[in-house]
């Protein structure tokens, strides 16, 4: 269940990343992906991190003119350093999800532009790359938080979180999952 | 813990090794899968997020709205007796250049095409989705274009569906020419210009490659000269607005409008083959 509901999740995420418009003259896109995968980062273990990343970096390529792998590379890497140093940052409250999440898409913007511009795939200036990088982290910082009450709220549905009243991520955040 | 955590990531960095060498031939069927499967719902979102927009204009409509409503319908009305005019001006024209030894020069076929979606997922493209695919004979580096003018190339073909890069994005190249004076040069995209989003900016493009004695001015057009064997020959690409020198002042740059909207199209064709005529080719053999 903990399988599907992942790839349920990425799939939609990444339709309604697609569709969703873009915002300012860099192409800011709202990081839905991004924001599945920070939270199987914040609130799994290194595998399921890295199954997140797999398939939403996959879908991020597949849906874009990306060569594949750029995406599983990056979403994957910022995804196991946020799995890594959680428990140093995380304390329990609704702005450090805010926080993963802009964190998390600034991040992995400017990697994959990085990789964009040395993998010769296309013609970008580090000044557009920041651009995006820092639209995306304002993107990030709400879509995040939205991302983690669905995914919650799902997991909780389908019987992979405990259902308790408690504060979203002390809710969604246990051990042995 | 630790080491089933490393096991984990070095399962990930073998997977995208994996991923980032496969061949090219895999890595576009695997991707036209996923578009595949993707397709149907990305429609779905696109065209209800297009209709909520459509929606919410009418219940917003004002007076000069309606006004320019009523002109468009007077303008349908004049355009549907325009295929008769074309028809006997096409028949008149027949007979001209038969009389003048011509014979037709352009046969292009012509798949119409309407856009589904816009935009790519990652933003750093800009591209818009059409709903024809390699099954009604659309497959990659194929010219696009409307009425207007040039609208881009095919980058992506899957079965039902395929994704067209603008002009307007720096990473499409154009191999163009001014009329007057035909002077040649490179269009290319300056990007940012939200065009594939729908943005109400005016996307631009650049001429460069130019040499510093061309005589390029504000308002000349600009069509395709044919080179590359992507995009066909005397496709309108744009006009003129603005000419510089470059720093070197070796060659000179010119900023290009696209004369198609490209924030508004719906409907574009895909020139999917280009029959050359007798006098085409002789025109080409002397060329080279």
């Amino acid at each position: 269940m903990k399988i599907i509901i992942l790839l349920f999740s990425a799939f939609f995420a990444a339709v309604l990343q697609k569709a969703s418009p873009e915002i300012g003259a860099v192409g800011i896109k709202l990081p839905l992906l991004q924001g599945v995968v920070v939270y199987y980062a914040l609130t799994r273990r290194a595998d399921m991190t890295l199954a997140a990343g797999l398939v939403a970096g996959l879908l991020h390529d597949a849906l874009s003119l990306m060569p594949l792998g750029y995406s599983v590379l990056c979403f994957c890497a910022v995804g196991i350093v946020a799995n890594r140093f959680r428990d140093v940052v995380f304390n329990e409250s609704f702005l450090t999800i805010a926080f993963f999440g802009a964190v998390f898409a600034a991040v992995g913007t400017a990697a994959l532009g990085a990789a964009l511009r040395y993998g010769g795939v296309m013609e970008v200036g580090w000044g557009r790359i920041f651009l995006k990088a820092g639209g995306e982290a304002i993107a990030g910082l709400v879509c995040a938080p939205l991302i983690f009450r669905v995914l919650a709220g799902m997991d909780r549905l389908t019987g992979n979180a405990p259902r308790r009243r408690e504060p979203i991520d002390a809710e969604i955040r246990y051990s042995g999952i | 813990m630790r080491e089933r955590r490393y096991i984990f990531i070095s399962i990930a960095v073998i997977a995208a090794i994996v991923l980032l060498n496969l061949s090219g031939a895999v890595s576009r069927h695997a991707k036209t899968a996923f578009r595949e499967a993707v397709a149907p719902f990305d429609n779905f979102f696109s065209g209800s997020a297009a209709r909520l927009k459509e929606s919410f204009g009418v219940l917003t409509a004002s007076p000069d709205s309606r006004k320019a409503g009523r002109q468009a319908d007077e303008e349908l009305f004049r355009l549907r007796q325009l295929p008769n005019e074309i028809a006997a001006l096409q028949r008149e024209n027949t007979a001209l250049r038969e009389q003048l030894g011509f014979a037709r020069r352009i046969t292009m076929n012509l798949i119409l095409g309407e856009v589904v979606s816009r935009g790519d997922a990652s933003g750093w493209w800009e591209i818009v989705g059409l709903d024809k695919g390699a099954e009604d004979g659309v497959s990659e580096d194929m010219a696009v274009m409307t009425p207007e003018g040039l609208v881009g190339k095919t980058v992506t073909a899957a079965k039902h569906t395929c994704d067209v890069l603008l002009i307007t994005d720096r990473n499409c190249n154009v191999s163009a020419r001014t009329t007057r004076g035909g002077n040649f040069g490179i269009v290319r995209g300056l990007g940012g210009s939200s065009s594939a989003a729908g943005g109400g900016s005016a996307p631009l493009c650049v001429m460069e490659q130019l040499s510093a004695q061309a005589d390029v001015k504000e308002g000349d057009e600009v069509v395709t000269c044919g080179l590359g064997g992507v995009f066909p020959k005397g496709l309108k690409v744009g006009t003129v607005v603005a000419v510089a020198t470059d720093k070197t002042g070796m060659h000179k740059t010119a900023v290009v409008k696209p004369a198609a909207d490209l924030s508004r199209i719906e409907y574009v064709f895909v020139v999917a083959s280009r029959a050359e005529s007798g006098s085409d080719r002789r025109e080409n053999g002397k060329a080279r």
